[in-house]
């Protein structure tokens, strides 16, 4: 079992970040601003050469095996501890840790508990999606973050699991075989509806659910909505042909799977790969949505490509919650007998992509817990990201595209490019010394 | 995956809050919060400028408990870069 590892420390470089938009909202501070030394973040070193971005290293200071470090604590306690070490995605994170330790028990939670998890999951992914378009997005095409409806939209997406958890004790979410629940139906309907139409609303011009590709184009080219405006300015230009790569997509793939790898490659964790070879996965590969089959046939699969795949989940987050609300029902919890022993995975699909758990029970503690999350397929070393870099076309702003890349990605923390400045000398400087 | 360490709220004004972690200080926007928050209360930051989720005080101080026995490291470095922050008058 790999020890957890600290992130390094952040070196000061010539460093690109939407630091400026996101700092413009809190107007002058007697306080520091900097990066703070627990900040988490991924690092490209890039150089600009002959006008060309060519990327040279990604590095990711963020911990690792923190999962890991519980071993050894009563199995109970994992899905309670997991939300206080990952509070920003604390609900996929404790979902998938129950559900491992649920298989590995030999527990089947009740019908109504397991669409309970999945729809404070596609909530979370709602807040999540509100995030990537207003947060991240927002400054990737000149317009500042729009954090108060980003607000809006994590706490309707906070109330619909208070409101799915009526009568239900504090940490019932991540009880082991489920609890008892009693949900307020009408409430929850209101509130689903709510943050329904708030996702909705994020990509306006994708509401209608007979568009085809052609028409929903022609829809975000007159568009105002965020995602109608980048997505139509990477379908422009040189841009057009920006964010492929030759790594696989990684389609959906069964429990069997991520345990036979997890269980047996310490380094998965932390470097994954689809049998030796990186691959993508998110609203790309997954293709949640039937239209991003057509922009890939179409369109193949580029930034602008990657860009819709990820806009078009908002309304089927939506679409989603409304169905699992239909499927919501009084609960009670299930026998657990946690002093069996045994071996489980628990998998969830968050916005970045799948969360895989693997965890060993033995005598009532966790013998072994490892687990594998989206940012480290896409920004593998050797992944998608860096390969699309290596691939890109000559761009007029290379680090401005490379910022587009990385959000069409979605790293879970801040991409931090450092740029050293091209080392070759211009084109003229010999014959200038020579004469 | 991304840890988030607990920050403390030291003050608020109005849409902003100043919040502590390990002695370092920073500014940070509450429009992103699903909560209201007052000074005592810890919140988890999401992007280095939001506050985006209350954490109950108990959990909080779990969740640094948890942090500090797991990171030992990372949290001398945090005191370090508030000691001198504080140092430096900030």
């Amino acid at each position: 079992m790999p020890e957890p590892r600290a992130p390094p420390q952040p070196k000061p470089g010539n460093s690109v970040d939407d630091s400026p938009q996101h700092a413009a909202l809190l107007g002058s501070s007697p306080v520091g601003l900097a990066w703070p030394a627990l900040e988490q973040w991924i690092r490209l070193d890039a150089a600009s050469v002959d006008g060309r971005l060519v990327a040279r290293t990604l590095t990711s200071a963020r911990a690792d095996g923190i999962a890991g470090a519980l071993a050894g604590r009563p199995v109970q306690s994992v899905p309670r501890l997991l939300p206080q070490l990952f509070p920003l995605c604390g609900t996929a994170h404790a979902v998938a840790g129950v559900a491992a330790i649920e298989e590995a028990l030999g527990i089947v939670a009740s019908p109504a508990e397991l669409a309970f998890r999945e729809l404070i999951l596609l909530a979370e992914h709602g807040a999540a999606l509100g995030w990537r378009v207003l947060m991240d997005w927002a400054p990737l095409i000149g317009q500042p973050p729009e954090a108060h409806a980003c607000g809006e939209i994590r706490r309707t997406a906070a109330a619909v699991g208070a409101t799915a958890s009526a009568g239900a004790e504090r940490g019932h979410w991540a009880r082991i075989g489920g609890t008892r629940r009693r949900p307020d139906r009408n409430g929850l309907g209101r509130t689903v509806s709510e943050i329904a139409r708030r996702l909705v609303d994020l990509f306006p011009e994708a509401a209608d659910p007979v568009l085809s590709l052609g028409g929903l184009e022609r829809a975000m080219q007159r568009g105002a909505s965020i995602p109608a405006r980048m997505i139509s300015g990477a379908r422009a230009g040189a841009l057009a042909e920006y964010g492929r790569h030759d790594r696989p997509l990684l389609a959906s793939r069964t429990a069997d799977w991520f345990a036979a790898r997890l269980a047996a490659e310490p380094g998965f964790c932390r470097a994954p790969t689809l049998d030796g070879i990186p691959a993508e996965v998110g609203p790309l590969a997954a293709q949640r949505h039937p239209m991003v089959a057509d922009a890939v046939a179409q369109w193949g699969p580029t930034l602008a490509t990657r860009l819709l795949a990820a806009a078009l989940d908002a309304p089927v987050v939506a679409q989603r919650l409304q169905r699992t609300l239909d499927r919501l029902a009084d609960a009670d919890p299930v026998e657990v007998d946690l002093a069996r022993s045994g071996c489980g995975t628990g998998i969830v699909e968050t916005a970045r992509g799948p969360l895989a758990y693997f965890i060993e029970v033995e005598g009532g503690r966790a013998k072994m817990l490892r687990s594998v999350a989206p940012t480290e397929w896409n920004f593998h070393p050797d992944g998608p990201f860096m390969a699309a870099l290596a691939a890109a076309p000559r761009l007029p702003d290379p680090v401005l595209a490379a910022r587009l890349l990385a959000a069409s990605f979605d790293p879970c923390v801040p991409l931090r490019i450092e740029m050293a400045p091209d080392d070759r000398p211009p084109p003229n400087a010999g014959s200038a010394h020579h004469a | 995956m991304c840890i988030a360490i607990p920050a403390e709220v030291v003050s608020v004004d109005g849409v902003s809050a100043v919040v502590d972690v390990y002695g370092e200080r920073f500014v940070v926007s509450l429009l992103a919060m699903s909560e209201a928050v007052e000074p005592g209360d810890f919140v988890a930051l999401q992007a280095r400028y939001y506050a985006v989720t209350k954490i109950a005080r108990e959990e909080a101080r779990e969740s640094r408990r948890l942090l500090e026995e797991l990171f030992p490291e990372l949290v001398d470095r945090a005191r370090t870069a508030g000691a001198a922050a504080a140092e430096a008058g900030q």
